[in-house]
């Protein structure tokens, strides 16, 4: 019956927030009603459930230790990790907030509505200024985003099943960062398997993104000091990697002024003709390749002959093409 | 009657919110949480059973409705709002980043910004990149709106690979994969039309009043791809190497060949960009229809080829 469930919730809810010390899973099979007439296991199954949908409306469910020998372990709610603080958030950065959710109509009012209920209490302010011309897609609908975002806050460790190119397989990543590029969300870890940083397109994920150890509180790993989150994300992955060959490619005019714009991790060199060259570090070949045509004939790579050879032999392929 | 999951989370905003405003009308309740008075009745009789462990007359949640006004006792725990979810945090935090980019440095914005990283976990927007580029231009189209006024743009279009000049009236500023689009009526070609804001070559506000219809409404337009003058319909097989191209591209159709290809119908918006895209597929990707597209690659493709022909390049 589902209000029994949602009083089991709350109940769960109440209990494990007001706790003076962290409450065992016998403690709670035996306190809270609706748990207390099935089996031990049919309470786990519930009870295994219960604290994933807690967990999926952003109620930190932990478990820690009740003694030094790791022998009994409880739950709790922690206070500081369910409550908002008090941010005493003026008239006019209210204002700005209303504003910010409003520009993103397109995607599910949802969180936006409740986010500023929690700020607010959802009392729209009187402001002047209204921004009915302008209206923002950014892709939030993408499932997975919520659980990716947290994995990245908390520094969970996170598991997910990946289609890449063509196969579809398990990856275990330690997640840096959440990145949004071209209205698609990527999450920036190191693989586990090949100890590499790497991005994950968050709508190739095929299923769940799952934390590996929910409940366990605390990061799971450190981030690299020398990582930079923007950075990585800027340059595309045929100038990332070791050991670069440095090409020269030549931009004319028109395409040298889109380059600028659209690729802000080149340096552009302004040649006489209003053109420009630019030095990019290559690390996959046949990537940088296909960067380099996707111009058509407003670039040409000058140096070094061994990518010249390339460009011409893919373009020879094109015209061989039936 | 809203699924359970939403019923929940709803309860969880509005307890807090009964228990600051106790004595609240039925109908304040109502209208904020866009429930009926029913609904709001059996929310109130389902926090009746619960409460603190024992489950006694002291313990349990007293709530209920008074005449007209709304009650709830015995639930301190519950009067402080809880943190934001990061789903929520992310919504205003990538809506704010929008905004940024349009209005420029707001310090109301940053503070709220700032104000908002303390709402999450600590340190979880510091590794959050939106990467929303703002283009200088965004400003003069801004201010051509807020002031509705008409534009005049040196427009450098993608599909046709020209230059045009173009006065426009602007109506309204989309964000789209990651791109700014100014919507409005552009007066070169006498109809409404869509126009990148990074492709704007140059961007002038005019004197002369922009012309908005009455009944414009920005919710119609869910998406920025349009039926363009220029747009062509193509067959393409795709390798399983480039089925990238499946993602990121409104497709017509697609069907799965032998050894992975893939068998797709996809709207152009233009040659030029066509093109561009079979000269970076390369072997991954091969032309089924139209024949004289095969044609036009062919030979763009050998022109470029003569230039790498010779083993120098040319000066």
């Amino acid at each position: 019956m589902p209000v029994r469930k949602s009083e089991r919730l709350l109940n769960l809810i109440v209990m494990l927030l007001e706790t003076a010390q962290p409450v065992t899973a016998e403690q709670i099979h035996r306190t809270i009603p609706g748990y207390g007439q099935d089996s031990w296991d049919t309470f786990k199954r519930m009870f295994e459930r219960d604290k994933e949908e807690l967990r999926e409306m952003g109620i930190p469910v932990e478990l820690t230790t009740l003694d030094a020998w790791d022998t009994e372990q409880g739950y709790r709610i922690p206070k500081d990790r369910y409550y908002l603080p008090d941010l005493h958030l003026e008239p006019d950065e209210l204002a700005a907030l209303w504003l910010a959710a409003g520009l993103l109509r397109m995607s599910d009012p949802g969180p936006a509505r409740s986010a500023l209920m929690k700020l607010t209490e959802g009392t729209p302010p009187v402001t002047e200024g209204n921004l009915s011309w302008l209206t923002a897609d950014m892709g939030l609908q993408a499932p997975n985003l919520s659980t990716a975002l947290e994995s990245v806050a908390d520094r969970k460790r996170v598991t997910f099943p990946y289609r890449s190119k063509e196969t579809t397989r398990s990856r275990t990543v330690d997640p840096y960062g959440l990145t949004h590029r071209r209205g698609r969300w990527y999450l920036i870890g190191r693989d586990e398997t090949t100890d590499e940083i790497r991005s994950f397109r968050i709508d190739r994920v095929e299923g769940a993104i799952h934390l590996t150890h929910p409940s366990r509180p605390g990061p799971e790993f450190e981030i690299p000091e020398n990582f930079d989150l923007q950075g990585y994300m800027e340059r595309p992955p045929f100038v990332q990697g070791n050991l670069p060959d440095v090409a020269t490619v030549r931009f004319d005019p028109s395409t040298a002024w889109w380059v600028e714009r659209s690729s802000p991790w080149l340096r552009l060199e302004p040649d006489g003709d209003q053109g420009a060259t630019a030095s990019v570090e290559v690390t996959d070949d046949s990537g940088f390749i296909s960067w380099l045509l996707g111009f058509g004939e407003g670039a040409e790579v000058l140096e070094p002959q061994r990518l010249r050879k390339l460009a011409l032999k893919r373009l020879e392929e094109i015209c061989g093409q039936s | 009657m809203a699924n359970l999951e939403e019923r929940f989370r709803r309860l969880l905003l509005l307890v807090p919110y009964v228990l600051r405003n106790n004595g609240v009308t039925v109908d304040e309740v109502s209208e904020r949480f866009a429930i009926g008075r029913n609904e709001l009745v059996a929310d109130l009789n389902l926090l009746f059973m619960c409460g603190l462990p024992g489950y006694g007359p002291g313990d349990l949640i007293e709530a209920y409705i008074d005449g007209d006004q709304v009650w709830i006792r015995m639930a301190d725990y519950f009067a402080r709002p809880m943190r934001l979810t990061p789903a929520e945090g992310l919504m205003l935090y990538a809506g704010g980043q929008a905004l940024a980019a349009v209005s420029g440095p707001d310090p109301a914005l940053e503070r709220a910004m700032g104000q908002l990283s303390k709402a999450l976990t600590p340190g979880a927007l510091e590794r959050v990149s939106v990467g929303l580029e703002a283009p200088e231009e965004l400003s003069v189209v801004k201010s051509a709106l807020e002031g509705k006024q008409r534009l005049h743009i040196v427009y450098q279009s993608q599909s046709k690979d020209e230059v045009t000049e173009r006065d426009v009236d602007p109506w309204a500023l989309l964000l789209s994969e990651g791109r700014w689009y100014l919507l409005g009526y552009c007066h070169r070609v006498k109809d409404e039309r869509i126009f990148r804001i990074d492709r704007m070559r140059r961007v002038l506000q005019l004197e002369d009043a922009a012309v908005i219809p009455d009944d414009f409404d920005l919710s119609q337009y869910d998406s920025v791809y349009f039926e363009s003058e220029n747009a062509l319909t193509v067959t393409l097989d795709i390798a399983p190497r480039a089925n990238w191209v499946c993602d990121y591209y409104p497709l017509l159709s697609q069907e799965p060949l032998k050894d992975g290809w893939i068998r797709i119908r996809l709207k152009a918006g233009g040659l030029a960009w066509l093109e561009r895209l079979l000269l970076r597929l390369g072997p991954e990707a091969r032309i089924i229809e139209p024949e004289s597209l095969k044609e036009k690659l062919r030979g763009t493709a050998a022109s470029m080829a003569r230039r790498y022909a010779s083993s120098e390049p040319e000066a």
